[in-house]
């Protein structure tokens, strides 16, 4: 077509050289185009061949069968990708591989440790059973002597007996496809000991002129045996020690027969791989089998070990027992003490740690421990100090600082701190400066103080010196109306007791029985005396302690005024006192008013009857001068 | 794991044991050579790109009073025709244990190792002889036990051939 366009006039004219190019081109179009179109596709193809994924994935499972199947160069070509891809997988998270590993490894370490575990507990029951019988001390003696391990030797004398070995092998070859070893077994080279046996197995029969069926059953040699069971591609062989039931046979024979119906297209193609017989493992191990002596029980040992046993487990958790007892007793006494506070304790090898806070006027943990009978070297303590804010710490603290005297008590009632009490003027305006310094105390209290002086003393003991208890003729009763009288003289002796020990100071107070002259002197020392002990009574009733009292029945050598009236003799029936203030301790005792000159001293002639109402409270009189009473009449007796 | 029964075929006294001795550490005694007839032993190599055990099977020399026992060499993957160039009736002998092999286990591969290379200039076996087993197709190689020339070489060239099957 393009030939015959060329011919035509309309066709603009072009280059002469031009047109037969052109119309070989279009020839060549025509003749070979198609062909050129699909050469070029064949030829992209070819380029692009190895990028094509669809086209590779098609063929790439069949094409490493074939390979794999002609030799290992699969296996070594992916070997390293593998390797690489599993340390990848395991850097970016080693849990992918574990779940994976988990199925396989657990149940193969879970075995592995029960195997471990039941040969230690042979052994140890083997060392246990034997160790102190007869036997046992020869089985040791031997043990020295071959220096092996006890246990080994006891489990030797204790087997009737153990399969140490088994082996699969191919009955052509003679190789060795699977084999399996108890764990105590010297295991020496298996491929080589079953290709010797087979050696063996072919000489044995040449020898005797045997057929290519007949097989070596069993071989015996000292204690061990080689057990062996034939098909017609297989050969297991045991190895035993000692004397192996004959059922043990059967078990052999079974094995044989369930791996050669398992794997005898394995057998029979057998070229030298033994991977496809890998998992025979587990059928070769049930094989590997063993018995013990029947264990002849000895009563005696049996129970001298349970014995001993109970008793030392007794022991120990009796002490243990009252030792743990002791030690929360001994928490519980601290926790329920003020000013400690336990923040933590411990037990480290047989040694109690115990640390906490601690107010330094608390009580002593180490004597409470004492108390508690626990050892002082057990526990070891670790205090950081503190000060309690409890009431009683408190306190201690303000007796601390203030120094009160025994007369001053105190109470701490919503922080402020109440004192009662007498106290020298000068200590209540001290502690009311200082208490409020001292932690805890908001303010003081000094209400119920009695401020002190020294005078006051001197005053009290004047005022009881004048008071004098007159009675009835012949009478040792105090009168009834004289009973606000007594109420009287024992408030004033109580103030000034308190005034005395204020100032540190002891007081006697010496009550003294008078009569008038009428009637023999025995009689009015009686009367004289019951007089001077029924004040005594009366004032040890209302409060005061006896011990400061001392009395005496003067009788009529000591009358008040000289009786020359009804009077005089009225007055000297009468009980007077005696007060004497002394130094504490001072030796020897001394009238003394505090602060004041010593009052007037008289000697005095010595009292007839002087006895204590009762020795053990009250101080036996000693001889001091009585001052003079002049302030009464004396009235008849 | 692969594995290999290789046997070590040659008439009395023409130095198999002593090859086998240059290739493994043994650990049987060669007593039992003189008393099972057989010593074993096992060596681990790598060919052709596997691991590969072969189990080596030293068979006592044949001469007049022993024959070798085809039934060791039942099972066997390929062995040596072990010849002393010293003695040129160890050849004959070679012969006639590898048409008695062939009758036991097939045909199988074999290298016929021409023994006591060390002292070449006293063979009896000579060079046009020599030529005649190659063109035969048998497979040769010099070796020395005595100066292990050849051994290791030998081995790994059966069990190349043996794996390639």
């Amino acid at each position: 077509m393009n030939l015959f366009s060329r011919k035509s006039p309309e066709k603009t004219p072009e280059p002469p050289r031009s047109q037969p190019d052109d119309s070989l081109n279009e020839l060549r179009r025509l003749l070979v185009g198609p062909l050129a179109v699909q050469l070029e596709e064949m030829q992209e193809l070819l380029k692009d061949q190895s990028l094509n994924p669809d086209d590779v994935s098609k063929i790439l499972p069949e094409a490493i069968m074939i390979r794999s199947s002609r030799d290992n160069q699969i296996v070594m070509a992916m070997e390293p990708v593998i390797e690489d891809a599993i340390k990848s997988s395991i850097r970016k998270d080693p849990r992918n591989l574990v779940e994976v590993l988990v199925p396989v490894m657990l149940p193969a370490i879970k075995k592995a440790i029960t195997a471990l575990i039941k040969e230690m507990i042979q052994n140890f029951s083997a060392t246990l059973e034997h160790g102190l019988s007869m036997r046992g001390l020869k089985w040791r003696y031997e043990a020295f002597k071959t220096k092996k391990p006890f246990g080994e030797i006891a489990l030797i004398h204790s087997l009737i007996y153990q399969v140490e070995q088994v082996f699969l092998i191919h009955k052509e070859t003679g190789l060795v496809l699977q084999s399996a070893a108890s764990e105590d077994t010297v295991v020496q080279d298996p491929d080589m000991v079953s290709s010797m046996l087979t050696a063996i197995q072919d000489f044995v029969r040449d020898s005797f002129g045997g057929s290519q069926d007949d097989s070596l059953d069993n071989l015996q040699f000292g204690d061990r045996s080689v057990w062996i069971e034939h098909t017609s591609q297989a050969v297991l062989a045991a190895v035993v020690w000692g004397n192996a039931p004959e059922d043990f046979r059967s078990v052999l024979r079974e094995t044989l027969s369930t791996i050669h119906f398992e794997h005898i297209d394995s057998l029979r193609k057998f070229n030298g791989n033994t991977a496809p017989f890998e998992i025979t493992k587990s059928r070769l191990s049930d094989c590997l089998r063993s018995k013990f002596k029947a264990k002849k029980q000895n009563p005696f040992i049996v129970w001298t070990l349970t014995a001993s046993t109970v008793f030392v487990i007794g022991y120990w958790s009796f002490f243990s027992i009252r030792e743990y007892m002791r030690w929360t007793d001994y928490l519980d006494r601290l926790h329920r003490e003020p000013g400690i506070v336990i923040t933590e304790t411990k037990k480290s090898s047989g040694k109690y740690y115990m640390f906490g806070l601690r107010d330094p006027l608390s009580e002593d943990p180490v004597k409470i421990l004492g108390e508690a009978k626990l050892e002082e070297d057990k526990v070891k303590f670790d205090w950081e100090l503190y000060h309690s804010s409890h009431p009683v710490f408190i306190i201690r603290r303000i007796s601390s600082i203030l120094n009160p005297p025994k007369t001053v008590t105190f109470e701490l009632k919503n922080n402020i701190l109440h004192a009662r009490g007498f106290a020298p003027r000068q200590w209540i305006a001290d502690a009311g400066k200082l208490a409020e310094i001292i932690p805890g105390v908001l303010g003081f209290e000094s209400k119920g103080l009695i401020a002190v002086d020294a005078g006051q003393i001197q005053t009290n003991r004047k005022k009881i010196e004048k008071m004098f208890f007159f009675f009835d003729t012949v009478s040792a009763e105090i009168r009834p109306e004289q009973s606000v009288q007594v109420d009287e003289l024992s408030g004033t002796i109580k103030e000034l007791i308190g005034m005395t020990q204020v100032f540190g100071k002891d007081i006697r107070i010496e009550i003294v029985g008078h009569t008038d002259s009428i009637g023999t002197d025995e009689r009015n020392s009686e009367v004289s005396r019951k007089r001077a002990e029924s004040l005594f009574s009366a004032l040890v009733s209302r409060g005061i302690s006896p011990e400061i009292f001392t009395t005496r029945g003067a009788g009529s050598k000591e009358p008040l005024k000289e009786e020359l009236t009804e009077a005089d003799r009225e007055m000297n029936r009468c009980v007077s006192f005696g007060i004497f203030v002394t130094d504490k301790e001072s030796n020897p005792e001394e009238p003394v008013s505090p602060g004041l000159p010593p009052p007037e001293q008289k000697p005095l002639p010595k009292a007839e009857g002087v006895v204590s109402p009762k020795p053990e409270q009250s101080k036996t009189a000693v001889e001091t001068p009585v001052p003079p009473r002049n302030t009464a009449e004396f009235g008849p007796m | 794991m692969m594995k290999k029964k290789i046997c070590m075929l040659g008439a009395f006294s023409v130095g198999k044991t002593s090859l086998v001795q240059r290739f493994v550490q043994s650990i049987f005694s060669d007593r039992y050579l003189t008393t099972v007839g057989v010593k074993i032993d096992k060596k681990m190599l790598t060919a052709e790109g596997q691991d590969v055990e072969l189990l080596l099977w030293d068979i006592y020399g044949e001469d007049e009073f022993q024959k070798v026992k085809t039934s060791y060499m039942r099972g066997a993957s390929g062995y040596f025709l072990v010849v002393d160039g010293t003695r040129k009736s160890t050849l004959e002998t070679a012969f006639i244990l590898k048409e008695r092999t062939e009758e036991a286990a097939g045909r199988i591969p074999f290298i016929m190792l021409l023994n006591k290379a060390d002292i070449q200039n006293e063979w009896e076996i000579r060079g046009d002889a020599i030529e005649t087993l190659r063109e035969q197709g048998i497979s040769l190689m010099n070796t020395s036990a005595k100066t292990g020339q050849g051994v290791e070489e030998a081995f790994m060239s059966l069990t190349r051939t043996m794996i390639r099957l």
